[in-house]
């Protein structure tokens, strides 16, 4: 019985120490603290300001920008169909030069270009099914 | 035996194998540019002979990206319907 008594006394005592340990979390921050949280608030607010809200471009400014950028492809477009027909011209002058010339080297460029575009199509056909089969596709 | 030379073409046939040359370049050069990166060599390509690089090009970029579409679009549907 005395034990027991002893053993209850014990818990009162450390019941009181835990609430007492708790209240003084709970209090006041002390002036120390203060200072700490002043002094990071001085920090956050420096850096607001440092950091500037980045401002969007203006729209009519990326309209340009775009309409320039559109101007500037077509324009190499044209350069480049422009330069196509220059050598496509060469190209077929040359071609009926040859056939004039010499009719069987025509031909045989003929058949060996015509025979070369069916092979690179079969073979295209074979890897994409071989890509298909393999789920790499 | 007859033999034929272009001497024996008349003019009309030139230009008109020319035009055809040209117009079957000009046609593969204008797609491929938007489909592939080889533009030039299909367009050059497509001065030489005709029609060979026509069906290789229909087969290798027209057919065949139409077929897989084709082929998923169905997969698609026969998983929606299961």
């Amino acid at each position: 019985m005395k034990r027991n008594r002893r053993e209850q006394e014990g818990l009162c005592d450390l019941n009181k120490h835990v609430h007492a340990h708790a209240e003084s979390v709970h209090e006041e921050p002390s002036a120390e603290d203060q200072a700490l949280i002043a002094q990071l608030l001085h920090g956050f607010d420096q850096m607001e300001q440092a950091i500037r809200q980045p401002e969007p471009p203006p729209l009519h400014e990326l309209e340009q920008l775009i309409a320039g950028e559109k101007r500037k492809l077509r324009k190499r477009a044209g350069l480049e169909v422009a330069l196509f027909l220059v050598i496509a011209l060469t190209l077929i002058g040359g071609n009926m030069l040859l056939a004039s010339i010499n009719i069987v080297v025509f031909a045989a460029i003929q058949g060996l270009v015509f025979v070369a575009m069916i092979a690179f199509a079969v073979r295209f056909f074979y890897r994409a099914k071989k890509k298909v089969k393999s789920g790499h596709a | 035996m007859h033999r034929t030379s272009p001497q024996d073409l008349p003019v009309w046939g030139i230009v008109l194998i020319a035009c055809i040359l040209l117009a079957q370049s000009l046609f593969l050069f204008m797609h491929s540019r938007r489909h592939t990166k080889y533009y030039w060599i299909w367009g050059i390509v497509g001065l030489i002979q005709s029609p060979g690089p026509l069906i290789a090009y229909w087969l290798v970029h027209i057919f065949w990206p139409w077929r897989k579409e084709r082929l998923k679009n169905r997969d698609l549907r026969n998983k929606r319907d299961e």
